[in-house]
């Protein structure tokens, strides 16, 4: 399907599906962001946006080139300042987090060539001298499995490996937020694989909050639980995956029709087309030809 | 299917010529600070007008090295940029493009040959084989981009060929004779431009690791190791051991291992001080060596006169080379954003309040500027009266530094100028002169010196003390 929807109608979804919002007496959500605005000389790339991860919840982030997914991720995590409003990891201020909170977060950022000058194995040995926790079975597991050598500078690994090594770093010292911007994206489609099925391992076993940016829409099938989309400086729409592969629906047929319906049920619409949810075929009028959104269908109306 | 508006052959070769002839100049003008590779050039033609000012006698040497200069900086660039569209890809896949490269090489070579010979002629008269000289100078500068070994050829080589007695011959060969070097110069110009053969390729892969190497360096990142060739990783390990050395030290302590020392080395800026205290045994060895068997060779000689001579070279050399880890400071910081945001997540790691870390650094500064300050002071012992005072005043005003760095680095909001903190040794060594002649005694410099240190310990910098981390570039 070639549809292109202008911005969408609907507001963000806070607390749809899992992403519910914290009730009194819950504990601290993972990520709790409130209006946040962040911009770079003078052109702004998030908008007031309002976002909150509750613990164990795996969310894809996706978005457009430039939406500012990375911005979003880096801010969320303390290391940009916003320049209005409030980002919170595990009740604290992300800006000032403690040292347990700090040993409760992994990260594995776009660039993975980091310290280059160091060998595979210092840099583990580097990171392993700064956490209370780390898993080293895991870690011997993991560079076995991905086949990473460890004396090795990291400047002469090859991309792949030295995302896995990223990855690994990552994973090591067991976090319970694990925030990965393009994770898989230098990585052959085996190392994917076993890189999604640690990452599930983890979640199942650790109930560990996940958020990672991808471009690769069949990856996010395969992982995230919930997604979220990011246009126009906000989340457009939070919603468990399953759940909103199984309800929108990509509508056509002629605009008087198509104006008709329920404006609450409309993500996006562009002319002779709506992006839908929460409506069934059998409540459209007929004249309008109804099919199951993809995720494709999604991020094109969406992002 | 249209076809394009019909060019004629001539206009598009001319075009061509054009599109190589402006890119290079396009390329630097897009790049930040595309000025400074004329820095160097005009202040040597601004110090070599001055000098013709000041010697009106010797005006048409002064003016004619200053127009010298000039000419090979600006043929250089003119060179360096044409080779840099030498690239194997397209001298294999461009129809022409070889061809018209070498025809840009060859004029504007032919050109600059001119010019320069025009200058020797005006300034000494035609009586010289002024061209016969200039021309192995050309052709050396149209291979040296391919070849920058060369220069040590020619740094070798020059003072042990008669150049003189080859360009005189040259100059009174027969015509026939003359027109035949004339044209194997020009061969030899034309072969510079490669073909996309193995031996250009392996050529252009060197470039380009040294390209990166240099980029590397420039921006506070270190050398990737596979950018250096054996002999590059050779003489870097020759130098960076003990840094090796130390962060072996610091990764085996693990976590027992002091947090501003591993901060350090998380932030690349760690065993800058064992790798110094190295190149000084290196340097200071060497020049130790020298005048050891100088001495031997001339024995009796005036060591107060040595030492008063020496004491400009060693002030700037000792304070040049303490300050070279403050100003090696900042490339790295700015650089390694990205390593701090993984640093700033790790327990323990004071981002946002490096106090510490930088009360270590000033420590650490405050240690090697009271040894470099006991060599100089024992330079300036040996030397007459006075020299003691010259070298306690250049001492006390290299003591306040890092305070100037501290203010530099807790302000980056891009890649730093270095050149602030690199010249202060300089100026001072200029400095101190006026201080001597004024009778400052040496006690009074060192005094004001820390009181400089105190005071400025005592001020209160509103600048928060975090790594860069976010800022963008």
């Amino acid at each position: 399907m070639n549809t292109a929807f202008p911005t969408p109608t609907s507001t963000p979804t806070r607390g749809s599906g899992l992403g519910l919002l914290a009730q009194h007496g819950e504990p601290a959500a993972s990520v709790d962001i409130d209006g946040l605005t962040l911009g770079y000389r003078g052109r702004p790339v998030l908008q007031g946006l309002d976002w909150r991860l509750q613990p164990g919840q795996v969310v894809g982030l996706l978005g457009r080139n430039g939406a500012g997914k990375t911005t979003l991720l880096e801010a969320l995590l303390g290391l940009r300042d916003p320049q209005a409003g409030r980002v919170q990891l595990f009740g604290q201020p992300a800006a000032r987090l403690d040292d347990a909170a700090r040993a409760r977060i992994g990260y594995v950022p776009q660039a993975s060539g980091l310290f280059e000058e160091l060998r595979a194995g210092e840099l583990l040995a580097y990171f392993r001298s700064f956490y209370p926790r780390w898993n080293e079975a895991k870690v011997q597991a993991l560079l076995q499995r991905w086949a990473v050598p460890l004396d090795v500078e990291i400047g002469r690994l090859s991309g792949g490996q030295q995302q896995r090594l990223a990855i690994i770093r990552a994973l090591a010292h067991e976090p319970d937020l694990l925030v990965l911007d393009e994770p898989v994206a230098s990585l052959d489609p085996l190392a994917r694989r076993d890189f999604l099925r640690e990452l599930v391992e983890q979640v199942l076993d650790r109930g560990t909050t996940v958020v990672f940016s991808t471009h690769i829409l069949s990856d996010l099938e395969r992982v995230a639980f919930n997604v979220a989309f990011l246009q126009g400086g906000r989340i457009a729409l939070q919603a468990p995956l399953d759940e909103l592969l199984a309800e929108a629906l990509v509508a056509s047929g002629p605009e008087p029709l198509l104006q008709g319906l329920p404006a609450a049920a409309v993500l996006a619409r562009s002319s002779g087309r709506r992006l839908l949810r929460g409506v069934a075929e059998s409540q459209l009028p007929a004249g309008v030809v109804a099919q199951r959104a993809s995720l494709e269908d999604l991020f094109e109306a969406l992002t | 299917m249209s076809a394009g508006p019909a060019t004629r052959p001539g206009t598009a070769a001319w075009a061509r010529h054009a599109a190589l002839w402006r890119q290079p100049w396009q390329a630097r003008q897009s790049q930040r600070g595309w000025r400074s590779p004329w820095l160097g050039p005009v202040v040597q033609a601004l110090g070599c007008i001055g000098l013709a000012l000041a010697w009106p006698a010797r005006a048409n040497l002064f003016l004619a090295l200053a127009a010298l200069v000039a000419l090979a900086w600006h043929g250089w660039l003119l060179v360096d940029g044409l080779m840099r569209q030498n690239q194997p890809a397209l001298a294999r896949l461009l129809p022409g493009h070889v061809q018209a490269l070498r025809l840009q090489l060859l004029a504007q070579l032919g050109l600059l040959l001119l010019l320069a010979w025009a200058v020797l002629v005006l300034a000494f008269g035609p009586g010289r084989p002024w061209l016969w000289l200039l021309l192995p100078g050309v052709v050396m500068l149209a291979w040296l981009p391919r070849e920058p070994g060369l220069w040590l050829l020619v740094v070798l080589a020059n003072p042990l060929l008669p150049l003189w007695a080859w360009a005189a011959r040259a100059q009174q060969a027969a015509p026939g004779l003359q027109l035949l070097g004339l044209l194997a110069a020009a061969a030899l110009v034309l072969a510079s431009v490669g073909q996309g053969g193995a031996w250009h390729r392996a050529q252009a892969a060197r470039g380009e690791r040294w390209r990166r190497a240099t980029l590397a360096q420039r921006e506070g990142r270190p050398t990737p190791a596979a950018t250096l060739g054996w002999l590059g990783r050779a003489v870097t390990r020759l130098f960076d051991w003990p840094r090796r050395l130390w962060r072996r030290r610091v990764l085996a302590l693990g976590a027992a291992a002091p947090l501003p020392a591993r901060l350090d080395l998380g932030l690349g800026l760690g065993g800058q001080w064992a790798e110094l205290a190295w190149g000084a045994v290196l340097l200071f060895g060497g020049i130790l060596t020298t005048l050891g068997f100088n001495a031997a060779a001339h024995a009796g000689r005036d060591l107060q006169g040595l030492a008063d001579v020496a004491r400009f070279g060693v002030c700037i050399g000792a304070y040049s080379m303490i300050a070279s880890t403050l100003y090696g400071r900042l490339g790295p910081l700015w650089a390694r954003r990205r390593e701090q945001a993984l640093l700033a997540l790790l327990p323990g790691v004071p981002a946002h309040d490096l106090a510490a870390q930088e009360r270590r650094w000033r420590r650490e500064y405050a240690m090697a500027w009271a040894v470099a300050t006991s060599a100089v002071l024992a330079v300036g012992a040996l030397g007459s009266p006075g020299s003691l005072d010259y070298v306690a005043a250049c001492a006390a005003l290299c003591l306040p530094l890092p305070w100037l760095a501290q203010h530099l680095q807790r302000r980056l909001q891009g890649p730093p100028t270095v050149a602030v903190l690199a010249i202060v040794p300089v100026l001072a060594a200029g400095l101190a002169w006026p201080l001597q002649q004024l009778g400052v005694p040496a006690p009074a410099s060192l005094a004001a010196g820390g009181l400089a240190w105190w005071l400025l310990a005592r001020r209160h910098d509103t600048q928060a003390l975090a790594l860069p981390v976010g800022r963008a570039g």
